[in-house]
């Protein structure tokens, strides 16, 4: 790096060069084949720091977000939204009548038709950090007509990105943790995917509408992946310690364009949507990041500091990546393990018993947790866990294998203090169990319209501060839940319907209320099974005592 | 833009010396350069091993989980979404999102163990400034008992026994420091007088680079020399004057020294970056903060003993109506991935690394911090909230030792694990490299219950 300083000379022959090279593939003369650095054209050189790129759905125009440092007064725009032709001509302001009400302009994203952008706005000097969906009109490429996308004063969500029929928004908000669908109207928004992590953002919907990818760290770190728009099949694209994030959709899908940390910096990659043919398209010392593909899929603009600023260029995508898409059809992708099909159906097993470090290990599957604030205490010469009843909890894995919404067993040892309020023990979308204030245990499954909730209640309260097993199943054969409390059964309810509503991106998790993360537990949890079957009375009243001796004599 | 002649002194409306030479307020008091020159005689004791620092101010306060200090091994909540990377120094890792930084840690040390006991903004600030919490006042709130001490630019001013430029020896890259609306107490000289505070550069475009403020620009028209003409008819007014005023004996001195600053082509060519190669501006990054450091590099040249780089005015983020501070409460991942550790890394790396290959790297000290750093655990808005607890400097060259690490903070990165260290302390450090009298400063009222890190020399 300090012989770059002491070697202008031969430096700026090297750039010369280089960019020689680029006007040369620009006009055709140079291809990009595969292995070679893709060609590459600056597009913009005022150095403003620049984000958020999106072409119109015509190829011709570009549109991105400009930071403005050093703007402390008020009514004045902090992040601008822009245009500029797509060679990085005409670069202009887009949204200038409404720079003194919105303040923030950022997240752009162009309809499939080419008449509206979505986009996050914000600010107007409020104190406020809550951004919103915003969208506006757009003709013959001005904009007007600013409006949220939801009149009133609630937020719906921020970092849009369009279904390609126009017709739907995915979106995030402002706890960057879960993802929202929403009708491009403003009506209708449900969820997509529960809250998980602290970091899930850049939705971007596929070519062909069937998958939503995203980046998160709901597996402790931040990679990429996919969901279906129905919930299902969430999918982990890439599994690296290092970053990835802003994931883009080739437009014929059959790529995502993506931010990696992985070689030691921020550069631009391609991989498969099943992880497959990843490769680095940019290479290079700078911090290179924000991809977005030209329609034609032929390039893909990008924000780089190499020369300085942060501006935006344009590199040709390798002209072999047809040829390789066909080398590699999609595969089931890359992601977490799932766990083999276990002939007594059991899932998910946390037996408590390695008592140090941050993880709780699933001896069953691959759903290990991560303890956020729980303690682990002794127990014999074995280990549980104590919750604070406030913010302690655990937040496990969501294998697909945890996706049950037929029938179900959840056995699960708790000691709970008095608190007013419930203790959600084992909780996952679509079903949970919970001891409530009048320390009644209850059994929660979501009915199969996905309209209420069934509620099972045990018959009589369990004790304060002394161990107790709760089991709770779901037999659709029977069409029943029941509940049974130390190994008796204590309480049965028909269940007409014989499915469970649950979305499949929710991860399991010990000791609070998750979609709501409220509910704390207090007091410990020992010994947790899920079974993918319906326990029979006799096969629980068997569990339960082989597990209070092995249990007790912990003690 | 620069007075001559245009309206009367405030004594009684006549014509004096001061209305003819006034430059211009050079300080947020209003007092103007010439007065700032009176008061500020040079004197003091010997000159230590390090001529010049440059404080790179973060203010907002940086996460230093996601800066200096990752907690890899630390649940999700408190860890986020990135990793450590090795480094050039064995047993230092940082974020990922500093690169560069991690390949040059051999000439920098780490100080993880930084901490005192305020969580609010301007309080924090009062303290990091000028090691001591008397009069810092949160917004909207009531002072803390006692007048707000010098800022350390100031101290190091006061120090200052030889002058070495046309410029004031403590100038601050970069807009006055507020959050709320309320002013930062701690970034002028306090009781040392105005004198002393900050000359304030902070006037800058991309398009442009920077330049003086408007008081110190010359009228239309009026050209160098021939202001140099009419500083002699002014010395001879002052010849004839000298016994009616008798207070203003020592002014020529330091009238001459602003018109210095107003005609020096040699001042004024510090604030020409565009005579720096664009593959070096580059290296900075074409950002504003880089192209301060820029500056800063310029100034130490020049001869300026402090220069400090404001890296914003407001703390808070724009999402909140700021200009962009390191309060990052909210998106911070988000934004320290895609904005703030780009930015920093380049223009700390470029900085160091020019400061390295000019031979000035031995006797400039760098350092980087805010007032306070980010809470271990990870709100609910995706942010870190202020922590005061413990939280991370950088400081290098001027004697520092490369590749150490002062401290360490526990595993959650919420307290000091080992060897606290007090703003205060770090002052200290800076005033002893820069050969500052403790005993005078004591004598003075003014010092730090701290001791220097000499370990880190």
């Amino acid at each position: 790096m300090s012989n770059s300083l002491l070697c202008c000379r031969s430096a700026t022959l090297k750039s010369f060069v280089i960019r020689a090279l680029a006007v040369l593939a620009c006009v055709g003369l140079a291809g990009a084949a595969f292995g070679q650095q893709p060609a590459l054209v600056r597009l913009s050189r005022s150095f403003h720091p620049r984000f958020f790129l999106s072409y119109s759905p015509d190829g011709s125009h570009l549109v991105y977000s400009q930071h403005h440092a050093n703007r402390r007064a008020s009514q004045q725009v902090l992040m601008s939204l822009r245009i500029m032709k797509a060679d990085g001509s005409d670069d202009r302001p887009l949204l200038a009548a409404y720079d003194r009400d919105v303040q923030i302009q950022q997240h752009a994203v162009w309809s499939p038709d080419g008449k509206r952008l979505a986009l996050s706005g914000g600010g107007n000097d409020t104190g406020n950090a809550a951004l919103d969906v915003f969208l506006c009109d757009m003709n013959n490429f001005h904009a007007s007509n600013l409006r949220k996308l939801v009149k009133g004063g609630g937020v719906v969500g921020e970092h849009p990105g369009w279904s390609p029929d126009g017709k739907q928004l995915v979106m995030t908000n402002i706890t960057g943790s879960g993802l929202w669908i929403i009708d491009a109207d403003g009506k209708n928004r449900r969820s997509l995917i529960q809250p998980g992590g602290n970091y899930t953002r850049f939705p971007a919907w596929s070519p062909d509408g069937k998958r939503i990818a995203f980046a998160s760290d709901r597996d402790g770190n931040s990679d990429i992946y996919w969901i279906r728009p129905d919930g299902s099949e969430l999918t982990r694209v890439t599994n690296h310690p290092s970053i990835d994030s802003h994931p883009r959709w080739s437009p014929d899908g059959q790529w995502l364009a993506f931010v990696s940390y992985r070689d030691g910096n921020s550069d631009i990659w391609l991989c498969r949507p099943d992880g497959q043919g990843l490769r680095n398209l940019t290479a290079h010392a700078a911090h290179d990041a924000q991809p977005a593909w030209s329609p034609d899929g032929k390039h893909l603009a990008f924000v780089s500091d190499r020369d300085g600023g942060f501006d935006i260029y344009r590199l040709t995508v390798p002209a072999d990546l047809a040829a390789q898409a066909a080398r590699l059809p999609e595969r089931r992708p890359a992601g977490p393990v799932t766990s083999k099909k276990r002939p007594d159906g059991l899932v998910c097993h946390f037996n408590f018993d390695q008592g140090v470090g941050n993880k709780l290990m699933d001896r069953a599957g691959p759903n290990h947790g991560d303890l956020m604030g729980a303690r682990w205490v002794k127990r014999g010469a074995g280990h549980a866990l104590s919750f604070n009843g406030a913010s302690d909890y655990v937040t496990c894995g969501l294998d697909p294998a945890l996706h049950l919404t037929g029938p179900l067993t959840i056995t699960v040892w708790v000691n709970l203090n008095e608190k007013p309020h419930n203790h959600y023990v084992v909780c996952k979308h679509g079903w949970n169990i919970y001891v409530g204030p009048d320390f009644v245990p209850r059994f929660e499954t979501r009915s199969a319209a996905d309209k209420e909730w069934n509620t099972l209640a045990a018959a009589k309260p369990i004790k304060s501060k002394a161990w107790t097993r709760i089991a709770a199943v779901f037999d659709p054969a029977a069409k029943e839940m029941r509940i049974h409390v130390d190994g008796t059964l204590s309480a049965r309810k028909p269940r007409s319907d014989n499915a469970i509503a649950a979305v499949a991106g929710y991860p399991l998790e010990l000791g609070r209320y998750g979609p709501g993360k409220s509910q704390h537990l207090h007091g410990m949890i020992d010994e947790v099974r899920i079974f993918s079957r319906a326990l029979s009375p006799e096969m629980l009243g068997n569990s339960y005592e082989n597990e209070r001796q092995q249990l007790f004599a912990k003690e | 833009m620069l007075s001559w002649g245009e309206f009367a002194g405030r004594d009684c409306q006549r014509l004096t010396r001061r209305s003819l030479l006034q430059v211009g307020a050079c300080s947020a008091l209003g007092l103007n350069w010439a007065d700032w020159l009176r008061a500020n005689p040079y004197g003091g004791q010997r000159p230590g091993r390090c001529r010049a620092v440059i404080l790179l101010w973060l203010w907002g306060g940086p996460s230093h989980h996601e800066t200096f200090d990752p907690k890899p091994d630390a649940v999700a909540a408190v860890r986020g979404p990135f990793r450590p990377i090795a480094t050039r120094t064995t047993g230092l890792r940082v974020c990922e999102l500093l690169p560069e930084l991690a390949r040059m840690s051999d000439r920098y040390a780490v100080i993880r163990s930084m901490r005192h006991d305020q969580r609010d903004h301007n309080v924090a600030g009062t303290i990091a400034l000028t090691g001591n919490v008397a009069g810092a006042k949160a917004s909207g709130g009531i002072p803390f008992p006692g007048t707000v001490r010098p800022s350390m630019g100031s101290l190091v001013s006061r120090f200052q026994t030889v002058r070495r430029s046309d410029w004031p020896p403590f100038v601050t890259v970069g807009p006055v420091c507020k959050v709320s609306g309320e002013n930062l107490r701690g970034q002028t000289a306090g009781v040392l007088g105005p004198a002393r505070d900050p000359f304030r550069i902070d006037d800058y475009t991309a398009e442009h680079g920077f330049r003086l403020p408007d008081t110190f620009r010359l009228a239309p028209g009026l050209t160098a020399e021939r202001l140099a003409d009419r500083r002699r008819l002014v010395a001879r007014l002052d010849a004839v004057r000298r016994g009616l005023d008798a207070s203003d004996q020592r002014l020529d001195g330091y009238y001459a020294q602003a018109l210095d600053l107003v005609t020096s082509p040699r001042a004024r060519q510090a604030l020409d970056l565009g005579s720096e190669t664009p593959r070096l501006r580059d290296r900075y990054g074409r950002t504003y903060f880089g192209q301060a450091c820029i500056l800063a590099r310029r100034l130490v040249q020049a001869g300026v003993p402090f220069i400090q780089v404001n890296y914003s005015g407001d703390a808070e983020d724009e999402q909140q109506g700021g200009d962009g501070g390191w309060d990052l409460h909210y998106r911070l991942f988000e934004r320290m991935q895609d904005r703030y550790c780009p930015i920093f890394d380049r223009a700390l790396t470029g900085l160091l690394l020019d400061l390295q290959e000019r031979g000035l790297l031995d006797s400039t000290m760098v350092i980087a911090m805010g007032e306070f750093g980010r809470s271990p655990q990870i709100s609910s808005s995706a942010g870190r909230e202020h922590w005061p607890g413990v939280y991370s400097a950088v400081l290098a060259g001027g004697g520092i030792r490369g590749g150490q690490v002062h401290g360490s903070s526990d595993r959650l990165g919420g307290e000091p694990a080992e060897r606290p260290v007090h703003p205060a302390g770090l002052i200290a450090t800076v005033l002893e490299a820069m050969g500052a009298n403790r005993v005078q400063l004591n004598e003075m009222g003014l010092s730090l219950e701290a001791d220097a890190l000499t370990g880190l020399f």
